[in-house]
């Protein structure tokens, strides 16, 4: 067996190499569904560690970025390994980079945090119609509908969809978060979001929170 | 001299003289309006960038309706050029939508490229990464030497239109603009035209040594750049002013900063002081954590237009080095109302106390939403009014 710690601890520390070597090792062995499951509650602890040293300012975007590549690609190791359906999820969120705007790494960066955290995210990717994320809401009746986007003209997609949410009689059944740079309390009012965030680690709290 | 010779003298003068951190007459207004002036002027950012004439009629407009003392720059893209060289990486998402640029486009170069990239960076940079970027300049000869004919004459006949704007802004409006050029930062290089960002921070972890050593072989390369647009235009009585905006820096951690940013750009920002042209950095994101590295820089040589800051702080930090422009909140002119922007106008002046300060927006005004002209026209009032010092 791994010691745990020492992975949740690599994570944190984006050390990629010792992180790498514990998971290969997991791997090498037979029989190892369970501990597989251990090491990725392992690896999302660490994910968690990732948040709170950028909330307390150790860590920046760029290192977000690392965190979630490191995640992924040791997710894309392991999930073979992973028996079906088995872990629990915390919620389900449907994610989207807003009609006119192309920029994702923020919207990137959260969805590895908010999956870290147990959440099943259903991601459109970018520039997505404002049709399509009510089409994608009414199919799988997400929690939450989380919008993204840089740019300020991302703003008015925004507010579209939420008021295409509202039409469609869903607004009472999810909570929409907005994030992305031009993102403040007064925008969030004017566009009729229920949380707004510029901040990752913070959006995935604020998600938790919702659904928990 | 003519009334509007003198309007444009008395606005240059005022604009230098806080740049320089003298105090002017009152508060100057800088017009940081971009791609919002096509959509006020009723053309689309596309309509702009195939046609530069309806580039300068659309500042003709904002000079005229918008009470500012200066434009920043001609804010269109020469799409003739990039037409020519067939590029790819410009993205209209609709008719109507902004030009973008995505990562994916950016991702031109292997990481296994950089011992190339860093021995000669000029011969990597026209060898290697231009073809990838510009589909006509991978072809064979003469196929390659025509488009490039072809892209360098479109992009002087650009140049002359941008000249004829310039020069129209100012016998008819008395209107200067502030910039001459621009220029990127070599991390910032290889972030968003080399490598894509994601791809950069991964090879700040991954390839650090590397990776310092391109952004300090790519940094001379920047000067000349700089003093190439510098050089480009006449000269002028004042200095010459390159925009240099920064993209990475608030997404690194500090000591990340100190390692890969500052170095160069230091040495950027000394080497122009010292040529007499004036860099005004676009800081981009909060750099708060920075203001002690940036009174480094050489004091009263260089502006700074911030998208964050708390005025008091700024003036405290930075007051005796550069002049601040920008903060006024680019989302309250498009969803405040006339009485809210001008009472956040009246914090930042009054934040900013004593000249050393440009008004401005916090971000250049993009989308056709972006700004009420209404709000616009309402607080460029105020300012000129309000921020006389007495």
């Amino acid at each position: 067996m791994v010691d745990l710690k020492v992975l949740t601890q690599a994570m944190s520390d984006l050390d990629e190499d010792v992180l790498n070597k514990a998971i290969d090792e997991v791997l090498s062995k037979d029989n190892n569904a369970a501990e597989v499951q251990e090491v990725v509650k392992a690896c999302q602890q660490g994910m968690t560690l990732v948040g709170e040293r950028y909330d307390s300012g150790e860590y920046f975007i760029g290192d977000l970025v690392f965190a979630g590549e490191m995640l992924q690609s040791v997710m894309d190791k392991l999930k073979p390994a992973l028996s079906a359906g088995s872990s629990a999820k915390g919620g389900k969120i449907v994610l989207a980079t807003v009609f006119g705007d192309l920029h994702d790494i923020g919207k990137n960066i959260f969805r590895s945090m908010v999956e870290a955290a147990n959440f099943e995210v259903i991601d459109l990717g970018i520039n997505v119609p404002v049709n399509q994320i009510v089409d994608k809401v009414k199919e799988v009746n997400p929690d939450i509908v989380g919008l993204s986007g840089v740019l300020t003209l991302a703003l008015d997609s925004m507010k579209e969809t939420v008021d295409a949410l509202t039409e469609a009689g869903f607004r009472n059944s999810v909570k929409v978060i907005i994030g992305g740079v031009p993102v403040n309390e007064n925008v969030c009012k004017s566009i009729g979001a229920d949380a707004f965030s510029t901040n990752a680690a913070e959006g995935v709290k604020i998600c938790q929170r919702w659904v928990g | 001299m003519s009334e509007v010779m003198n309007l444009y003298q008395e606005r240059l003068d005022r604009v230098f003289k806080t740049l320089r951190l003298e105090q002017a007459d009152r508060v100057p207004v800088l017009g940081t309006y971009g791609t919002w002036s096509s959509y006020f002027a009723g053309y689309t950012d596309a309509e702009t960038n195939w046609d530069t004439d309806k580039c300068g009629k659309a500042l003709m407009k904002v000079a005229d309706e918008l009470s500012v003392d200066m434009i920043h720059m001609i804010y269109n893209r020469p799409g003739g050029v990039y037409q020519a060289l067939g590029s790819k990486a410009f993205h209209y998402l609709s008719d109507s939508n902004i030009v973008q640029y995505s990562d994916e486009s950016a991702k031109m170069m292997n990481d296994d490229e950089y011992p190339e990239f860093i021995k000669d960076p000029f011969r990597f940079l026209v060898e290697k990464i231009l073809p990838r970027k510009y589909a006509e300049l991978a072809k064979d000869s003469p196929m390659r030497d025509l488009a490039f004919a072809k892209g360098a004459m479109k992009f002087g006949m650009y140049g002359g239109q941008k000249g004829a704007i310039e020069g129209s802004l100012a016998a008819q409006y008395g209107m200067p603009l502030l910039f001459d050029g621009i220029i990127l930062h070599p991390l910032d290089w290889i972030a968003d035209f080399f490598r894509g960002i994601k791809n950069a921070f991964m090879d700040i972890r991954r390839r650090p040594a590397e990776f310092a050593e391109a952004v300090q072989a790519f940094t001379p390369l920047v000067i000349r750049l700089g003093m190439g647009q510098v050089h480009m235009g006449p000269p002028k009585p004042n200095p010459k002013v390159l925009l240099f905006p920064l993209h990475l820096p608030p997404m690194l951690k500090t000591a990340d900063f100190d390692k890969f940013y500052w170095p160069s750009f230091k040495m950027i920002m000394e080497f122009f002081a010292a040529h007499n042209v004036y860099v005004i950095p676009f800081y981009e994101g909060d750099w708060s954590r920075y203001y002690n590295h940036l009174q480094e820089l050489p004091a009263k040589k260089t502006g700074g237009w911030f998208e964050h800051g708390d005025p008091k702080e700024l003036k405290q930090k930075l007051t005796d080095t550069l002049c601040v422009i920008g903060l006024f909140p680019a989302t309250l002119l498009q969803y405040g109302t006339k009485e809210e922007c001008i009472a956040k106008a009246k914090e930042l002046i009054d934040g900013m106390e004593g000249g050393g300060y440009i008004f401005g927006t916090d971000k250049e005004l993009l989308a056709p939403a972006d700004g009420k002209a209404e709000n616009i026209i309402a607080v460029n009032k105020f300012v000129m009014e309000y921020g006389i010092y007495k």
